[in-house]
């Protein structure tokens, strides 16, 4: 069978006939359709096409700002340690033992003394990051920390200025050595509620 | 298309069901042809043209006498069908898992081409759209690939592809008679 003899069987191929009672009577039947069709659905399509644009433009805009505003109140991951009400209920139930609650990647941990001869003083709340790492730490004036395999002393001053004190590094919040300058540190006295 | 058929377009545009209704009338054998090509069956065939000269109505707004009123149906006719298709397999699926097997009915009812009908059923419903519209419906490839919604390369190739199928499915028969 060539190209020719197909076109030819398939346009001589005829669509059945339908009785011209059918004929007449189909476009009654969409009009019917039409007009059975709710208000909403029958005018879809009739809003003007600036109309459709302006309500998706708008639609665009509220999801951006809704974007926005989910980023710029996404919950700051180690914000629990912030919170000085919960710290004080912790300190509360382990007077004078608590010497560190440190939390970072894996999880949140509680580092106690033995015996209860941490003093009272202002907690402190310590973050140090490290490229993505990052490490909260809420302790207190006197206490022990490792940064970058070193031990540092956590001191404050009276004016609630907090240093780190190494015997390589050092880190307060106005002059650092070379290797705090790698970390990204930041400290301050943490208000208890 | 004349000027008859535009001031139709646009009362329709207006809300006017008479109008739309003067439209059906010109174009109801045409869509009922394709849709009775895409399905071989009469009664799919009718409520699919249904369907298109409602969607019709409601996008009517839509148009804007870029191209042919009947190329436009055509699209729109041609996406149900497509659609139908997709729907129409699932049916039958859940047929097939519900109910215990039916003797099977002859889909074409075409007393004159029940070869042809067939051949065209086993066709991809894409390659078919692009035969009957080409061969069946006699649109150039440009026409036919505007209301495809693809390139007039794909439509070439689909009819190429069709056309080696038709052939040997259709000769086939041919020599079983």
């Amino acid at each position: 069978m060539n190209d020719h003899e197909l076109e030819e069987k398939l346009k001589a191929a005829r669509v059945p006939e339908r009785s011209a009672e059918y004929w007449e009577s189909f476009p009654g039947k969409i009009t019917a359709q039409i007009r059975r069709l709710p208000e909403r659905r029958k005018f879809l399509f009739r809003i003007p096409r600036l109309a459709w644009s302006l309500a998706a433009g708008c639609a665009c805009l509220l999801l951006g700002m809704a974007i926005w505003q989910s980023r710029s109140t996404k919950v700051e991951p180690y914000a629990f340690l912030q919170d000085g009400k919960v710290v004080h209920e912790t300190l509360a139930m382990f007077p004078n033992q608590v010497r560190a609650i440190v939390q970072d990647k894996h999880g949140t941990k509680l580092i106690l003394s033995d015996k209860a001869d941490v003093p009272s003083s202002t907690p402190l709340w310590i973050k140090i990051c490290s490229g993505q790492d990052c490490r909260v730490v809420i302790t207190f004036s006197g206490q022990h920390l490792q940064i970058a395999r070193e031990t540092v002393e956590v001191l404050a001053d009276a004016q609630g200025q907090v240093m780190l004190v190494g015997d390589r590094l050092f880190w307060s919040a106005t002059e650092q050595t070379s290797s705090a300058r790698s970390l990204r540190i930041q400290a301050r006295p943490l208000a208890l509620m | 298309m004349d000027d008859e058929q535009r001031a139709w377009i646009r009362d329709s545009q207006n809300g006017n069901p008479h109008a739309f209704e003067s439209l059906v009338r010109v174009h109801q054998r045409m869509i009922h042809a394709l849709t009775f090509r895409m399905t071989g069956s009469m009664a799919d065939a009718e409520d699919l043209a249904q369907e298109t000269f409602v969607q019709a109505f409601q996008r009517i707004d839509s148009f804007r006498g870029d191209a042919a009123f009947s190329s436009w149906l055509y699209r729109i006719a041609m996406n149900l069908c497509l659609n139908w298709r997709q729907r129409e397999i699932r049916r039958n699926r859940l047929h097939e898992k519900w109910e215990p097997p039916e003797p099977s009915e002859d889909s074409s009812e075409d007393p004159i081409s029940p070869e042809v009908q067939a051949a065209l059923m086993k066709l991809h419903p894409k390659q078919r759209a692009a035969v009957i519209l080409t061969i069946c419906e006699g649109q150039s490839h440009a026409a036919a690939a505007q209301v495809l919604g693809c390139s007039e390369t794909t439509v070439s190739w689909r009819v190429f592809a069709a056309r080696k199928k038709l052939k040997r499915w259709l000769s086939s028969e041919r020599a079983v008679q």
